[in-house]
């Protein structure tokens, strides 16, 4: 543990480290008190409150979550004020369909982020721009993409992880797992940017996605 | 004739990644059921590709908006569970031609029209989709309501006439009812008795949905417990 490296940008986490820290040093000592195991409640957990009609617990979902649901809804929609759109639909769906969300189909960050990842994607779709987006901007867009993705890992040692696995990935699967999921490219509009058959889209895509998940150590 | 291995791994992998169209993505949600194999699949892609959200930047959304959700929700009935309701299997009886139709709005009325704070997708965006379309129908005791629908949006919304006001105990509520006769929740409404109203309905619109209107207990119910005053389908 002698090298770790934590840049200026990471100051909010390394004080989130250091007041976790303190808090399990608390622990040592003296009991939490009531309010704190509420805030610990998994995601899980909460959902199914949130299911059974509880308010409050869709606020704490809210808190929780929300700079994660809009940090991937602007990704893939840019658009600042459509993003905060299709965020307001993502939460009602959650509210609403709460009772859906089943943990042995997955964990609750992972249905959230699905159910966002899939409105993010039917808006960019829905518009008429995202049809004309030609092979230019598709290139254009996925080497941002990964050049961000690049960043973003060098300061977060949970994302660390997801740039290594990345690396292990060949550049075609990369290009196929990036434009899919940070583009909101369809295999149709995959195979017309990259100017190669879909059978080919769909053979990269699963091939990077079982490299990734392999990488990742995600396990059934 | 069978799947093969790789057939549900790439199914499960493009569904996980965001690759599918819309009715793709309905597919494999069915099949989901039915083989253990892709759902196994699913959860593992469904997994991998959260590690690929979390790996984003995070972006704060305003406070209005906070606001703004955790307002509509103390207004929108948890009703997503889905059930079967014999009398929905064949809502051709309940419904008037399109010959019959009445065109509540036209052209600039549309600007006019009021709209709910807490509706992400307004009315305006559904009929200016270039695939929008509508029908209407007279309602049993006195009314008239048009549905106008995307496909492309997948978003459906009702303007309403002269619909009759109810009972405070009482909610007009609408549902999505598939080919099946299955019906989903799409919100309730309280009719105001002469104006012309729009509502947006809450959820998606699937492509041959149907969309009926019931009255329930205040609130809302999880299942419809009445037979639809109106169900107007948006496939002919």
């Amino acid at each position: 543990m002698s090298s770790v490296v934590i840049s200026l940008s990471d100051a909010g986490g390394e004080r989130r480290r250091l007041r976790a820290e303190a808090r399990r040093d608390a622990r040592l000592t003296i009991v939490p008190p009531a309010t704190e195991s509420t805030q610990e409640l998994s995601i899980e957990n909460l959902l199914m409150e949130v299911a059974a009609g509880d308010r409050t617990a869709f606020a704490e979902v809210y808190d929780r979550i929300s700079n994660r649901v809009m940090g991937l809804v602007t990704r893939l929609l840019r658009d600042r004020a459509q993003s905060e759109e299709v965020t307001q639909e993502i939460f009602l769906e959650i509210w609403q369909s709460a009772g859906k969300f089943d943990l042995t189909r997955g964990s609750g960050i992972s249905w959230v982020l699905t159910i966002a990842h899939r409105r993010a994607v039917d808006r960019i779709r829905a518009s008429q721009k995202s049809h004309e987006r030609d092979l230019k901007i598709g290139i254009r867009d996925m080497e941002r993409d990964f050049d961000s993705v690049s960043e973003l890992v060098e300061i977060r040692i949970e994302n660390e992880r997801v740039k290594r696995s990345m690396s292990r990935l060949t550049a075609l699967q990369r290009e196929a797992v990036i434009l899919a999921y940070y583009g909101g490219y369809s295999h149709n509009e995959m195979a017309s940017i990259l100017g190669i058959p879909l059978g080919t889209v769909k053979t990269r895509l699963r091939d990077g996605m079982i490299r990734l998940r392999d990488e990742l150590g995600v396990n059934s | 004739m069978t799947e093969t291995r790789d057939d549900v791994t790439t199914r499960a992998a493009s569904y996980a990644a965001g690759a599918l169209t819309a009715a793709e993505r309905r597919e494999v949600e069915a099949d989901l059921r039915r083989s253990p194999r892709l759902a196994a699949e699913v959860r593992e892609f469904g997994e991998t590709a959260a590690m690929l959200g979390l790996a984003t930047e995070q972006v704060a959304p305003p406070t209005s908006l906070r606001d703004s959700i955790l307002g509509a929700v103390n207004e929108l009935p948890q009703t997503s569970n889905i059930v079967r309701g014999p009398w929905f299997a064949r809502p051709a009886a309940a419904l008037i031609g399109a010959a019959a139709a009445v065109v509540l709005v036209v052209g600039g009325g549309v600007a006019a029209l009021t709209f709910s704070p807490h509706e992400a997708s307004g009315v305006d965006r559904i009929v200016a989709a270039a695939d929008s379309e509508r029908a209407s129908a007279d309602v049993d005791g006195g009314g008239t309501v048009t549905l106008v629908w995307s496909d492309s949006l997948e978003r459906a919304a009702i303007l309403v006439s002269h619909l009759s006001s109810l009972p405070s105990d009482r909610t007009y509520q609408m549902w999505f009812i598939n080919s099946q006769g299955e019906a989903a929740s799409a919100g309730t409404f309280a009719a105001s008795g002469s104006d012309v109203q729009s509502i947006v309905l809450a959820g998606n619109l699937a492509r041959g949905d149907s969309v009926g209107i019931t009255v329930e207990p205040s609130g809302g119910s999880a299942a419809p417990s009445t037979t639809p005053i109106v169900v107007i389908p948006t496939e002919a």
